[in-house]
């Protein structure tokens, strides 16, 4: 699963440790999801699209 | 390892044409695990062999001399698990004090506060109950409680873990603990398997069950560091 939420956050001028704070994550969570190293599960998924104030699927998509 | 990831972010971030201000209010230069430096770890590697080497030492000089007893090996162990507790714990203390990285999070922070004191108790009660029952031969029930008496606190580090598992909340730390405990336990398995059987055919010296312990944890370092570069 792809996602773009590095970009989002870079529109937003967040830094990885203001969003892992206000997910109430760790920054390595953070780090993990924006590099597609892990996916996320539905409700965190649902969290960080909210966070941004998107759709769940205007943040992830998936990359055949 | 996250400072090389870093560098690749940044250089991801700049290829998406975003904004040279938006780039500064960013802390993507920021580790996401405190760096401490070459000097520390080498004083802090250095400190670790001193420390192995002195005890090791001091029960060598205890077992030639017949100087071994329950009291001088509980105060040589105790002295050592001292020693390894404050090791242990350095990297985290003078990484907060230089306030590198994120502070810990609350579920590692007590698993840490229940790990490490049934490690010290373990370390101050296996001497003891050795060489209580090598000198005294105890039988029945007290026989029990002294063979007992060393598991105990390892069965509370075993709780530790399984605590961790049940309160860790960050599902991403949470998957990587379960992965590498996995892993290392996959290891673990392998090794005993075939030691067992090279134990059956006397082809390798007899080891006791309770190796199985400080073995897994002895596994979970290559198995921490493969699932480590996996995600990272």
């Amino acid at each position: 699963v792809k996602n773009k939420m590095r970009e989002l956050r870079a529109t937003m001028g967040w830094s990885q440790a203001e969003v892992a704070a206000m997910l109430d994550v760790s920054r390595q969570s953070v780090i993990a999801v924006e590099t597609g190293k892990f996916d996320p599960s539905l409700p965190l998924a649902f969290r960080i699209a909210r966070l941004f104030g998107r759709k769940i699927e205007d943040v992830f998509f998936y990359d055949d | 390892m996250s400072s090389v990831l870093d560098v690749r972010l940044c250089q991801v971030y700049l290829t998406l044409n975003m904004e040279a201000d938006v780039m500064a209010d960013v802390d993507e230069n920021l580790p996401a695990t405190p760096k401490l430096g070459l000097r520390f770890w080498v004083l802090w590697w250095g400190a670790l062999a001193i420390v192995t080497a002195g005890f090791v030492a001091a029960l060598s000089v205890l077992i030639r001399n017949g100087l071994w007893s329950s009291w001088t090996g509980m105060l040589t162990t105790a002295a050592f698990a001292v020693a390894i507790t404050a090791l242990a714990s350095t990297p985290a203390l003078v990484a907060l004090r230089r306030n590198l990285g994120p502070k810990m999070r609350g579920p590692h922070r007590r698993y840490i506060m229940r790990f490490l004191p049934a490690m010290l108790v373990y370390s101050l009660i296996l001497a003891p109950a050795i060489t209580f029952y090598q000198d005294t031969k105890p039988e029945g029930v007290l026989a029990w409680v002294v063979a007992i008496a060393p598991a105990a606190p390892l069965l509370f580090a075993i709780r530790a873990l399984m605590l961790y598992y049940k309160e860790e909340d960050d599902e991403f730390l949470k998957a990587m603990a379960v992965q590498s405990h996995l892993l290392a336990t996959g290891f673990m398995m392998a090794i005993c398997t075939t030691y067992g059987f090279l134990d059956m055919f006397d082809l390798v010296p007899h080891v006791d069950l309770w190796a199985v312990f400080p073995l897994w944890a002895l596994c979970l370092v290559p198995a921490q560091a493969i699932t480590m570069k996996k995600f990272r």
